[in-house]
Parts: C-alpha cells; structure tokens; sequence
C-alpha cells in the first residue's frame, strides 16, 4: 500500500496534465476554426465585389465611352486582386496586408470610376446602373463587417496563443499569430476639395 | 528558477495589459455611440421626437402584428445623431447590439433614419439582417429608400415615408412581391397610402383580437393566423391604451452589412 502511493500521485499528476494540455489545445483549435471561418466571409464578400465588376463595367462602357482609361484600370486592378489570395489554414499578417493591398487598389480604382461617372446623366438615370450601385455598396458595406469580426475573433485567437499557459501549448503544436486588417490611412478621413 | 519567474511574470503582465485594452476596447464598442436596446423593448424607437404619440402606437402595432404572424422584425429607429459613424455601419451596429430578428434565422429590418436639421443632410438605412438579404436585396431597399421613403421626408412627412416603406418591406419580406415587381408598385402613389392604412386596419383589429395571449411567445394561439394579415378578418376596434400585450422583444438575429441608404 504504501509503495502504490506514489504511483498514485503520479497517476493522478499525468492525468491533470494530460486534462489541461487536452482542453488547451481543443480551444486553440476552436479558435483557429473560427478565424478560418470568419476569413471565408470576408473571402466571400470581396468575391462578391469582383463579381459584380464584369457588369458594372459593361453597363458603365455603353454610356460612358470617354472613360475607356478609368474602366481599363478597374479592369487591371480585378484582374490583379483576383491572383492574390491567402491561405485560410496561416492568415500570416504578410499575406493579409498583400491581400488587403490588392484590394484596397481595385477599390480605389472603382472609387475613382464612381466619380467619373457622375458626368453622365443618363447613365445616373438607368436603372440597371443603380441597381448594380447599391449592390456595391452593399458589398462595400458587407466587406467592412466581415473585416471587423475576422479582426475580432483573431484578436481573441492571437490573444489565447499569447497567453500563459495557453501558449506553451500553441508554441508546441505550432499556431503561430494570425494578421489583422488594419485600417488603411485615409479611408475614413473624407476627402479634402481643393480649389 | 529565476528565468523561470521571470518569464512567469513577463507574461502574466503581458496577459494582464492584453485583457486590459481587450477590456477597454469591448466597452468602448459597446458605447461605440448606438443606443442601448430600449426598455421597454419596443419596434418603434424615436429618439427624434418626429412621430405623434398615435402615430408611433399605429405603427409599433403594425410592425408587432407582423412580428406575430410572420415572426421577421422590422424595427425603426429615428435619431438625431450618429455619433460620427456612418449611417451604414450605425444602422448595422444598432441591429446586431439590440438582436432584432430571430437567432438563427437572422430575419431582422432595422430602418434607421436621421431627419434633416438645419443644413445637415438628412439620412436612412435600411439594414437588412442576413436571413431576409434573398428576400429584399440591396436594390431594392435602395429602391425604397430613394423612391418610398426620402420623397416624403423632404416634405417633413416621416410617418408616411415610413408607413409606407414598411408595407414595401413586409410584402417583400412575406414574399409577397418580388424585386421586379416594385416598379409597377412604386407608380401607385396614393394607392400605397390606402394599402397602408387597409393593412394598419386589419392588422389592429387582429392584434386586439389577439391580444389576450400572454406576450414574449412566437409560437400562435389562435387559428387560421396563417397566411399573413389579409385573409382574417375583423375590424375589431383598435382602440387601447399603451401595448400591454405587444412586443415580445427582439430575438437575437444579426446583421452582415445587408441593405442600402441614401440621404436627402
């Protein structure tokens, strides 16, 4: 009996390890399945914008034959943010600020296409045109949320792997740090006029 | 054993100072500027001070009834300020904070609308929750917003903008109507107010009706409520006072950034 003792507390000590490395890793996964998920709405939602642009184009390309320059950027721009993708198992930040970057440039290509537009009456009065214009506002607006809750729930994955004693168990099992979508510089602040 | 301390308290500090900006963050997006969820939880909400007393009883009716028989919520939200975010993303967080729709489902319509005060611009979002996005896509509650709505909030009749876009909303959201159908709607003018006030009739009458079950239940008692507001009758009077049996609260439903504004 007394030499069982021992053999008990060591029993008792591996399962408590074992218990806590389980738990541990389970919600780490749960976390990392989350961040994957959340990255496929925001996937989605930019797939959406590029969807809608082939239209867009062709409706724009009728009225607006002068702006054949701004449409050949929106064009280009698709056609670049369409290579760049990211690998949902990492979303290292590297890739995420690639990505965003590709984006962020077809974005600004259809921002300046929106204003040209404004010259064209007609175009403003065809139905077709503002539909597809609040179905890309709508996705503009989709694209924001998705971002903001991936950016939500990787900041409580990356949390969790950072903290102790979650972390042993993330530097053992390899989950590294996953990106954010940073804001970028100007989107918020309203553009300036100049006279 | 010190190496060991140390890296104990490096990241216990650093877990510390992490929860503590998560902790910071979490209440400043709580605070972020949109309204708590309303106590009493009601459908209209006017902060504004833009609708009557009567005017906000009718419609609160008309929007429970609706919740009721079809269990989508539409709630309208009027304010005066946004707190500097924008109307999309206000309307969006307001939705999601206050659950309008029903978990799981999703099918909540959140109408935000910021009146026009001096030369401020005045606004509206429809927020489409993600389960009704196939049923009223962003087109057309853009459609709603330009044509329905802003032609009367620029003659300072938002009970009307509103009345109106509402009946748009639930004959789209029941799938009564579809997208291509709007147009022809739309050329109506007077006939929408009529549909309207038809339907505010009817829809009072089967609420008092309905009254005497307990509220908070989405499930239905009475027979034959079924198929929308037309087919049961009775224009039992509408008339009570506050809505002791009314809204059963929001459900919980949440919100992907569907719908569309525009401003006036």
């Amino acid at each position: 009996m007394k030499k069982a003792l021992p053999w008990i507390i060591v029993a008792v000590i591996i399962l408590a390890v074992f218990l806590w490395v389980k738990n541990s890793y389970n919600s780490i996964v749960t976390a990392d399945e989350a961040a994957s998920g959340a990255w496929s709405q925001v996937e989605n939602q930019y797939q959406r914008r590029l969807d809608l642009i082939p239209n867009l184009v062709a409706t724009v390309k009728g009225y607006a034959e002068y702006e054949s320059s701004t449409l050949q950027e929106v064009v280009e721009a698709r056609a670049k943010a369409t290579q760049v993708t990211v690998d949902p198992q990492k979303l290292d930040a590297e890739s995420i600020a690639r990505f965003q970057e590709s984006q962020a440039a077809l974005g600004s290509a259809l921002g300046r296409l929106m204003v040209v537009v404004e010259k064209y009456p007609d175009l403003k009065a065809n139905q077709q045109f503002l539909d597809l214009q609040a179905q890309l506002e709508g996705t503009e607006n989709r694209i924001a949320v998705a971002r903001k809750d991936f950016n939500d729930v990787v900041k409580g994955y990356n949390t969790m792997i950072r903290r102790f004693p979650s972390n042993i168990i993330a530097n053992i099992f390899g989950f590294d740090a996953k990106g954010y979508f940073e804001s970028v510089e100007g989107a918020e602040v309203a553009p300036q006029v100049q006279f | 054993m010190s190496r060991v301390m140390r890296y104990l308290s490096e990241n216990s500090f650093k877990a510390v100072a992490v929860s503590v900006v998560v902790a910071v963050l979490s209440v400043f997006t709580a605070s972020a500027g949109v309204p708590a969820r309303p106590v009493p939880q009601r459908l209209v909400n006017d902060l504004a001070s833009v609708l009557s007393t009567e005017q906000r009883n009718e419609l609160e009716r008309v929007l429970v009834a609706f919740d009721d028989s079809t269990s989508n919520q539409i709630a309208v939200l009027f304010v005066n300020d946004l707190s500097g975010m924008d109307i999309s993303s206000y309307a969006i967080e307001t939705g999601r904070e206050w659950g309008v729709g029903r978990a799981g489902y999703d099918n909540g319509v959140l109408i935000v609308v910021k009146p026009k005060s001096g030369n401020e611009r005045g606004e509206a979002f429809i927020a489409v929750g993600y389960g009704l996005e196939g049923a009223i896509p962003d087109a057309a509650a853009h459609r709603i917003v330009d044509n329905v709505m802003i032609p009367h909030f620029r003659e300072n009749d938002y009970y009307t903008g509103v009345c109106e876009a509402v009946s748009m909303l639930m004959k789209l959201a029941s799938g009564e109507i579809s997208v291509k159908d709007m147009d022809e709607d739309d050329s109506g003018g007077s006939w929408g107010v009529i549909v309207v006030l038809v339907i505010i009739f009817i829809l009072a009458g089967a609420l008092s009706s309905g009254r005497h079950r307990g509220g908070g239940s989405d499930t239905f008692t009475g027979g034959g409520h079924y198929r929308g507001p037309i087919i049961f009758g009775g224009f039992g009077g509408g008339g009570s006072g506050g809505f002791s049996g009314g809204f059963g609260g929001f459900g919980g439903g949440s919100f992907g950034g569907g719908g569309a504004g525009g401003s006036w």
